[in-house]
C-alpha cells in the first residue's frame, strides 16, 4: 500500500509539472501479449517478482509478459526534460494494477553531463533500463539467470550520466547516482505480499561504446531489509538457540553488493550478447551469481537466437535445522538452452516465439514458485518452457 | 517509362541495393556554430545526438519511408535496428528526442530555430539562411555553395518525383 502512496505522489507531482507547464508533451507507448506453456505440472516458471504463472497454476500463461506502458516525455523549458512512465502488468499478488516505472527530471547540465532526479530504472544491465518495452529486446524476455539475480529495479534518488570521453564513434560514459527502492514480492502465490527495501544505495555503471561494441562494466552497493512475518518467525526460532547465527542470517539492515558485465556486439547481421551478474548479500541469502551468452543473425525481418544460460548459488551451512532450512529454501541453480525466433511482422510490431530447455540443479528450491509436494527436489525433472509473443511500440 | 526501365536494368546490373544510391545532406542554420562533418560525427549526431560538443535539437522526417533510407544509407543501420535504438531512447528517457516534420516544413523550420539539425535529401533546394554541413559521400556528392551537388543517382530518379513535388 505504501509503494501505492509514494507512486501516487510521484505522478501527482508530474501532474502539476505538466499542467503548470505550457510543454508539449510527446506520448509514447509500448504493448506485449504472450502465451506460455510450461512442461511442469508441479511448479510454476516466473520471473521477475510475480508469484504465479506457467505450469501448476496456468496450463498456458497469459500473463507473464503481457504489459501495457505509457509514457509522457516532455522540455518545459530548454536543458529540462519530464519523462513519467506507467506500465499496467501483473503484479506479485496476481493481479494486473498499474505503477510508475518512470517519473522524473532530467537536467542536462552540458552536452556530456546531465543530472536526473526521481525515478529511474537499473541502469546495471546491458537491457535492464528499458526491460519492459519487449519490443527493443533481442528476446521475448531477458534472461532470469541473470536479470533475476535482482529484484530491485525502481530507483529512486539523484542520477548522473557523465560523458568521459566522446570521439567519433568511440564513446565512455559513467552513470553514477545515489538512490532507494522498494519492491513487492511473494513467497507462497500471492497470498502475502512483502516488501524489499533497499536503501543508501550507491551505484556506478561504466560503459565503453566503440562502432558495433558495447562493454558495461556496473557496480552497485546497500542496506537491503524486509518485513516478512515467515523469516522474523524463523530467526526468533534461531536466536533461541544461537542468537549469533540469528543476527548473521537475519535480512535486516544487511550489505549487499552486486556486480555486472555486459558485452554487446551488434550489426545488421549478428547480434552477440555476454552477461554475467552477482550479488554477495551479508544474510542467510548468500552469494548467487549468473551468465548468460546469446548469439543471433539477422536474415532480414527475422532473427533466429540461441541463448544458454547458468545460474548458481553459494550459501553456508548449519547443523541448526531451522537455519539449514532457510538456506536450502533460497538455492537456485539451474542450466537452460533457448532456441528463438524473432519476427518483424509490421515496421512497429515484432512477434518472437522461444522454446526453452531448463534443468534445475538437486535441491534448488528458488528455481520456480508454487511447488507442489509431488516435486522431486532431490532429482528435478528436465523441463520445457514454450512461449510466443507479440509486442509493439507507439 | 524508358528512364524508369533504365534505371531498373541500371540497379540491377550494378547490384547495388537500393537504397546505396540515396544522398542526403545534413542542414543547419547558417549562423549555427556547427562546422562540417565527417561521416563519424553524423552517426554520433543522430544516434547519441552529441556532436562538437553540443547537443543540437534533431529533426527527423515524418516520413518513415524515407526517413528509414536515411538511415540505412547514411547511418548504415537497418530499420529494425534504428527503432529498437528509437525505442530504447525513448522509453529510458535519456535523451530529447527528435522532433517530426514532413519534408516541406523542414526548411521552414530550420530557418527560424538556429539550433535545429535535419537531413534532407539532396535535390531540395536550401535557401540562403541555412548552410550544408555534411553531404552522404554515395556517388561522389560534394558540398557546393548552399547545397550538395546535385548527383544524378538512380535512387533519386525513381524516387524523386513523389517526395519533392510540391517543394522545389
Amino acid at each position: 500500500m505504501k509503494m501505492r502512496i509514494w507512486d501516487s505522489k510521484m505522478l501527482l507531482i508530474l501532474l502539476v509539472l505538466l499542467t503548470g507547464s505550457k510543454t508539449h508533451a510527446d506520448w509514447h507507448g509500448f504493448a506485449s501479449v504472450s502465451g506460455v506453456w510450461f512442461s511442469n505440472p508441479n511448479a510454476d516458471f516466473v520471473y521477475n517478482n510475480l508469484s504465479s504463472g506457467a505450469g501448476r497454476t496456468h496450463t498456458v500463461d497469459f500473463g507473464l509478459d503481457t504489459n501495457l506502458g505509457l509514457q509522457w516525455s516532455g522540455s518545459p523549458v530548454s536543458g529540462v526534460r519530464l519523462n513519467g512512465q506507467g506500465v499496467l502488468a501483473r503484479d506479485a499478488a496476481n493481479r494486473f494494477t498499474p505503477s510508475v516505472t518512470l517519473a522524473n527530471m532530467a537536467l542536462d547540465i552540458n552536452p556530456a553531463f546531465s543530472l536526473t532526479l526521481g525515478r529511474v530504472q537499473n541502469p546495471n544491465f546491458l537491457y535492464s533500463d528499458y526491460r519492459h518495452v519487449h519490443y527493443a529486446l533481442p528476446w521475448l524476455r531477458p534472461p532470469r539467470e541473470v536479470y533475476g539475480i535482482t529484484s530491485i529495479f525502481n530507483y529512486d534518488g539523484a542520477q548522473a550520466n557523465i560523458d568521459l570521453v566522446r570521439h567519433g564513434d568511440f564513446g565512455l560514459r559513467l552513470t553514477t547516482g545515489l538512490a532507494q527502492s522498494n519492491t513487492d514480492y511473494s513467497r507462497d502465490g500471492g497470498e502475502t505480499v512483502d516488501r524489499l527495501r533497499a536503501t543508501q544505495m550507491g551505484y556506478a555503471s561504466l560503459a565503453w561504446r566503440a562502432s558495433d561494441w558495447l562493454i558495461k562494466l556496473s557496480y552497485e552497493q546497500g542496506n537491503l531489509f524486509t518485513n516478512n512475518a515467515r523469516i522474523d518467525q524463523a530467526m526468533l526460532a534461531i536466536a533461541q538457540s544461537d542468537s549469533l547465527l540469528a543476527q548473521q542470517m537475519a535480512l535486516d539492515g544487511k550489505d549487499y553488493r552486486f556486480m555486472a558485465f555486459g558485452v554487446r556486439y551488434d550489426t545488421d547481421d549478428h547480434l552477440w550478447l555476454f552477461e554475467a551478474a552477482h550479488r554477495d548479500l551479508d544474510a542467510y541469502f548468500g552469494r548467487r551469481s549468473g551468465v548468460y551468452t546469446t548469439y543471433g543473425h539477422r536474415l532480414g525481418v527475422y532473427m533466429p537466437y540461441i541463448t544458454l544460460a547458468r545460474t548458481w548459488t553459494e550459501v553456508n551451512s548449519s547443523n541448526h535445522p531451522v537455519a539449514q532450512q532457510l538456506y536450502d529454501s533460497v538455492k537456485y541453480s539451474l542450466t537452460s538452452l533457448t532456441l528463438g525466433i524473432s519476427y518483424e511482422w509490421s515496421s512497429r510490431m515484432t512477434v518472437k516465439g522461444e522454446a526453452q530447455w531448463l534443468k534445475p540443479d538437486a535441491g534448488s528450491r528458488w528455481a520456480y514458485e508454487k511447488y507442489s509436494s509431488s516435486y522431486n527436489f532431490a532429482a528435478p525433472s528436465e523441463d520445457i518452457l514454450l512461449s510466443i509473443g507479440v509486442s509493439t511500440v507507439f | 517509362m524508358r528512364r524508369l526501365s533504365f534505371g531498373l536494368v541500371l540497379l540491377f546490373l550494378t547490384g547495388l541495393p537500393w537504397w546505396a544510391s540515396a544522398n542526403w545532406q545534413i542542414v543547419t542554420h547558417r549562423d549555427s556554430e556547427i562546422t562540417p562533418l565527417q561521416l563519424s560525427d553524423v552517426r554520433l549526431l543522430f544516434l547519441e545526438g552529441l556532436v562538437q560538443g553540443k547537443s543540437p535539437q534533431l529533426i527527423d522526417l515524418s516520413d518513415e519511408v524515407l526517413r528509414g533510407q536515411f538511415y540505412e544509407s547514411v547511418l548504415g543501420i537497418s530499420q529494425n535496428r534504428w527503432r529498437a535504438h528509437w525505442a530504447k531512447r525513448v522509453f529510458t528517457g535519456s535523451r530529447q528526442l527528435p522532433k517530426q516534420f514532413a519534408l516541406d516544413y523542414i526548411t521552414h523550420y530550420l530557418d527560424t530555430n538556429p539550433n535545429a539539425v535535419a537531413y534532407l535529401p539532396n535535390e531540395i533546394q536550401i535557401p540562403e539562411t541555412l548552410k550544408v554541413i555534411y553531404c552522404s559521400p554515395h556517388q561522389g556528392a560534394t558540398m557546393e555553395g548552399s547545397g550538395c551537388a546535385p548527383t544524378l543517382s538512380v535512387h533519386s530518379r525513381l524516387v524523386k518525383k513523389p517526395f519533392v513535388n510540391g517543394v522545389d
